[in-house]
């Protein structure tokens, strides 16, 4: 299967994560790893799996809003509608928040709006660099799911 | 046979150098990508205790030592650059990593600055750039725009910021190159070419405090750099000074800048030429006859 990992990161969480999940996931797919920014709709239109990663910021004066990447890549596709694709979605956030992961949300919206599968639930992981080897785990054991689950 | 890429597993956990301290950046701190560049090189090109040292100086980047395991000294405001030429002259076979701040490196410590890079002495700076102090909760730096509204300059900074890449290469730096603190991989690659340099090597890395510094986000840089062309030629130190001149909107060059071939410091030192100070055997002179001289 043709999976495309796309994801935003700011201090480099997501881009970690991003990386670990392509490691599983190439043990029995074909992966491209590509930044949110250098995404084109061909890339999502090659893909059968989307894997889509990014923080939860503030932008435009909300809080826990996708990064403008995402954002751009959402608003593009957003009349499309891909009931044969499939998406997996992630992001790094913080509980210290007042919308953890609210980046996450937004994209489980956005999934349903365009008609796609949402394989598993996704993955909200908290405060990535403060426990590092739990977030690893964490991330490790969703992406052997995820990779069961196809 | 292609070379497994490096799992974020194996850099940034594991005991080979991990500490027990957990990071205290703020979430979002750009010194995470910095310190996850630096830990991916160790990594990569096996640098550890045995054959490299780490100095910082006095701001946040300075946490960065705390948080891997090589032996590190942290110096006083500014004068990290000093500790760490002492450091290279005294066992010049270790590779030695100088992390310093904007406000470290070219305020307080400007003049070590300017002199290490005169000297060419071989040492590679991650200078850590949030244009602003961020330790002390926001106060302007030497990298501070101009017009910037900061606790120190509540009616708008009135000064213009200095260039540190400008200021290296006038003074004789010999290695410049340029990223930002989220590019991750490419960071890390810049490190290892810098540390393989002969000489004094500075990689301004742009790094958001996200506190306190509204102006120079994630967002910011991630808009508004470039990176520098496969034809750029970085031994050609006019289009090298040329691009330090390059600071504006969709308009920041990243990737190595300039790079020459000059002996360093610590090849010209007749004393070091065989082997290095530490190995070199302590000789016990008696000063008598000098006194004798004198009294």
């Amino acid at each position: 299967m043709n999976v495309l990992i796309l994801y935003a990161s700011n201090s480099g969480s997501n881009y970690h994560s991003a990386v670990t999940i392509a490691d599983i996931l190439a043990q029995k797919h074909r992966v491209v790893i590509k930044n949110a920014s250098e995404v084109q709709i061909s890339d999502i239109e090659k893909a059968k799996l989307i894997v889509m990663g990014s923080p939860s910021w503030m932008v435009n004066g909300e809080e826990g809003m996708p990064h403008e990447d995402v954002l751009h890549i959402m608003d593009a596709l957003q009349s499309t509608r891909y009931s044969q694709k499939k998406f997996a979605l992630f992001g790094c956030g913080d509980k210290r928040y007042t919308f953890f992961c609210g980046a996450v949300d937004h994209m489980e919206n956005f999934v349903k709006k365009i008609q796609a599968k949402e394989v598993i639930s996704p993955l909200k992981i908290d405060g990535f660099y403060f426990q590092l080897d739990e977030s690893i785990k964490q991330i490790e054991s969703w992406s052997k799911k995820l990779l069961k689950a196809l | 046979m292609s070379k497994k890429k490096l799992q974020p597993k194996q850099y940034l956990t594991g005991a080979a150098l991990s500490t027990p301290k957990p990071c205290t950046w703020c979430p979002g701190c750009g010194d995470f990508g910095i310190w996850s560049a630096f830990r991916a090189a160790c990594m990569q090109e096996k640098w550890d205790n045995k054959n490299t040292a780490l100095v910082a100086g006095i701001g946040c980047h300075g946490h960065i030592i705390n948080f891997v395991k090589i032996t590190a000294f942290e110096g006083l405001h500014g004068r990290a650059l000093p500790v760490a030429s002492g450091l290279k002259m005294a066992n010049h076979d270790l590779n030695v990593f100088v992390f310093t701040g904007d406000g470290d490196s070219l305020s307080e410590g400007g003049n070590h600055f300017i002199h290490a890079a005169r000297r060419n002495q071989n040492l590679t700076v991650i200078l850590h750039d949030n244009a602003l102090y961020a330790l002390t909760t926001g106060q302007a730096s030497p990298r501070t725009p101009k017009g910037q509204v900061t606790k120190s300059t509540p009616g708008g900074n009135i000064d213009d910021p200095l260039h540190p890449l400008r200021l290296a290469l006038s003074a004789g730096a010999t290695f410049l190159a340029r990223e930002y603190s989220g590019n991750v991989e490419s960071l890390k690659e810049i490190i290892i070419e810098a540390n393989k340099h002969e000489g004094f090597s500075v990689i301004q890395v742009m790094q958001p405090c996200v506190s306190f510094n509204k102006v120079y986000t994630h967002r910011f840089f991630q808009e508004n750099i470039y990176k520098l062309p496969e034809d750029y030629d970085p031994t050609d130190t006019f289009s090298a000074y040329q691009k330090t001149f390059e600071w504006d909107y969709k308009k920041i060059p990243v990737g190595i800048l300039y790079q020459e071939k000059r002996k360093s410091y610590e090849a010209q030192l007749p004393v070091i030429s065989k082997k290095t100070l530490v190995k070199q055997p302590v000789k016990k002179k008696t000063i008598t006859s000098l006194y004798k001289k004198f009294i």
